[in-house]
């Protein structure tokens, strides 16, 4: 099974940057850079290849769907394991996400305490289904 | 031999310490809010889209920091926001009936921002007597 070590995280809220790296690092013990685009997102995916991408819907400029639109581009053909991260988690916009091929979709405002364990779920979901 | 620090100690000081800097930075925050407002009812090109994307950073990061009220009463303006812009209704006369809740999301802030403030002064005046010595 692939273990989940790397995480970028793209989000333009300095804040939400912030808690979510201290407690992705410190209670989840994974490596996490950030970006506060999709534009710096793209370099930052190709830099540091991640295993996961946390990934905000609502962006300025470049949204987040256009953002993972980008990101599939950008891996030369290694499809992209992205969790959107939105508070807009209405049925039909859940499965507007999954459809656009994200493994899940975490709700925002989340809890820092538990983010590295929703986060892990996932992962291990993802990998259980794969394997 | 030193003490072990605790890492649960740690992380919970550095979670209050990002607390605070939010909180710190609320007042400002408010005050934008306040400009893009204001810019928008004069009909301003791209305020409204500003004043989205502040009442939506205060949405998802209100609650995160322990200031659910913040996240809710913002996240309910901007639902009615996104429903004006999808609908191209952002007149003066389309977004005033937002005001009442635009008034509450800013009251709300700067109650928790005040409170802030408050919870620092009376730190700051019995941390010298309170704090035990590391010494």
């Amino acid at each position: 099974m692939d273990t989940l070590a790397k995480i970028l995280m793209i989000e333009d809220e300095p804040d939400i940057r912030a808690i979510a790296k201290l407690a992705l690092e410190a209670v989840g013990g994974y490596t996490v850079e950030l970006a506060e685009s999709g534009a710096d997102a793209i370099a930052a995916y190709e830099r540091f290849q991640p295993d996961l991408v946390l990934l905000d819907v609502m962006m300025p400029g470049m949204d987040g769907i256009e953002t993972l639109r980008r990101l599939r581009s950008a891996g030369g053909g290694r499809e992209p394991a992205v969790v959107f991260m939105t508070a807009k988690v209405q049925r039909h916009e859940i499965e507007q996400y999954l459809a656009l091929g994200a493994l899940d979709v975490i709700s925002k405002p989340f809890d820092p305490m538990t983010l590295s364990t929703v986060v892990q779920q996932i992962w291990d979901r993802r990998n259980g289904a794969a394997g | 031999m030193a003490p072990q620090a605790d890492p649960d100690d740690s992380l919970a000081r550095q979670l209050r310490a990002l607390r605070d800097s939010y909180l710190a930075e609320l007042p400002d925050r408010l005050e934008a809010l306040a400009v893009a407002w204001s810019t928008a009812l004069e009909g301003e090109r791209g305020a409204v889209a500003r004043l989205r994307q502040l009442v939506h950073g205060l949405a998802g990061s209100g609650a995160v920091f322990g200031c659910r009220e913040i996240s809710t009463a913002a996240a309910a303006v901007e639902r009615r926001l996104d429903e004006l812009l999808d609908a191209g209704s952002t007149s003066a006369a389309d977004l005033l009936p937002l005001a009442p809740q635009l008034d509450q999301l800013a009251s709300i802030g700067w109650r928790y921002a005040s409170n802030r403030s408050t919870a620092e002064q009376t730190s700051a005046t019995s941390s010298d007597s309170s704090r035990p010595s590391s010494a």
